[in-house]
């Protein structure tokens, strides 16, 4: 290996590239967010769940991604996992009603049962919180132990029982927190210390490695175990 | 251990890149003593750098390739249901449009420099051990 001419031809190759690479930084948050997406239903395959695309009325063979508060969940597309008897729908940018008051946050990636969204343009408002199953944030940050914070807190308002559980419910993934960036500070150490608390949640902290790793078959799902 | 030859690639980056490039970077530099040590080699200087360099390519390798893996098999994914288009918004993402086409050539692009460079089987190794244990027996 010659390290001198591998960095030149990787530095001309990043000359080369500048705009295409300035573009990659521009899209890669939406882009990231339909991974995130994408990734989860990859994991409920894994699960043994299928999947079924649902595209809105308006465009049947368009893939329309939701990533902000704003506009009706069935003018976007969303996807159906399917296992026996058990339906969920996973939708982006939704809006779900609070565990503990009628506040509303909206998630990133939302894991709900089939059919729990009522099409009324008139009475929309969110998801009730009893038919949110789990749910996913997607950030293009390092993993700060206040993000961490804030994680929890999101977790705390709308699904609370994962804070304090002995054991996950079979076949549901639990929240998650993806992430482009690394663990910085002492988030491992926090993020470690959630075993023991009985806090269930995942955090995919090097998404763009993970999905790697999961596009080279090394390993089985996008969210694989952390090794600290 | 210092990061001075992979600056001269991450200084050209957007900064956005530079900064993640960097970041993970310097999250395996924390871990080198570990990396060495489960690999069951001595600490070596010059081994260390090298580490280091691979970590910065390969970080950035997996973002473009991740940033078009996640285009590509999403829409592989869509197309098995049915549907051949992307959108977000106004911009196209399907296959196809200009930024899929982008980043399917620069992640191929990239590809073809590190396996002409016999770098490639380091960048798509998962475990920092097993690259130091190849490279120690590397002449």
């Amino acid at each position: 290996m010659n390290l001198d001419e591998v960095i030149k031809h990787i530095s001309d190759f990043v000359n080369h590239y500048k705009n295409e690479l300035y573009n990659l930084t521009q899209n890669e948050s939406k882009a990231l967010e339909l991974a995130g997406t994408i990734a989860v239903c990859e994991h409920y395959k894994y699960l043994g769940y299928s999947i079924e695309i649902v595209n809105p009325d308006k465009a049947k063979n368009v893939f329309c991604v939701k990533t902000s508060t704003r506009g009706f969940p069935w003018n976007f597309s969303h996807i159906k996992i399917l296992k026996e008897n058990i339906n969920y729908e996973i939708h982006t940018n939704l809006s779900v009603k609070s565990c503990h008051d009628d506040g509303v946050y909206c998630v990133d990636i939302g894991i709900i049962k089939e059919d729990s969204i009522l099409k009324d343009e008139k009475k929309w408002k969110c998801v009730e919180n009893s038919n949110l199953l789990s749910f996913g944030e997607v950030k293009k940050l390092v993993i700060y132990p206040m993000l961490l914070a804030q994680f929890i807190g999101i977790v705390h308002e709308i699904r609370p029982e994962y804070l304090a559980m002995e054991i996950k419910p079979e076949g549901i993934f639990e929240p998650v927190l993806i992430s482009l960036g690394n663990f910085s500070g002492n988030s491992t150490t926090i993020v470690k210390a959630y075993e023991k608390r009985k806090i269930k949640l995942f955090i995919a902290q090097d998404f763009d490695i993970r999905l790697a790793n999961y596009r080279g078959k090394n390993v089985q799902t996008p969210f694989y175990g952390n090794d600290f | 251990m210092n990061k001075s030859k992979l600056h001269s690639i991450t200084s050209n980056l957007p900064y956005a890149l530079e900064e993640r490039v960097n970041g993970y970077v310097d999250s395996i530099i924390i871990s080198m003593d570990s990396i060495f040590e489960s690999a069951g080699i001595k600490f070596n200087e010059e081994l260390a750098n090298k580490i280091i360099l691979i970590a910065g390519i390969k970080k950035l390798f997996d973002i473009i390739n991740a940033a078009y893996w996640t285009l590509d098999n999403t829409a592989t994914v869509l197309e098995r249901n049915g549907t051949s288009s992307i959108r977000i918004g106004a911009t196209s993402y399907s296959k196809g449009s200009k930024y899929y086409s982008d980043l399917f050539i620069m992640q191929d692009e990239l590809k073809q420099i590190l396996i002409d460079a016999n770098i490639y089987d380091y960048v798509d190794y998962q475990s920092y051990s097993d690259i130091v244990k190849s490279l120690s027996v590397e002449p």
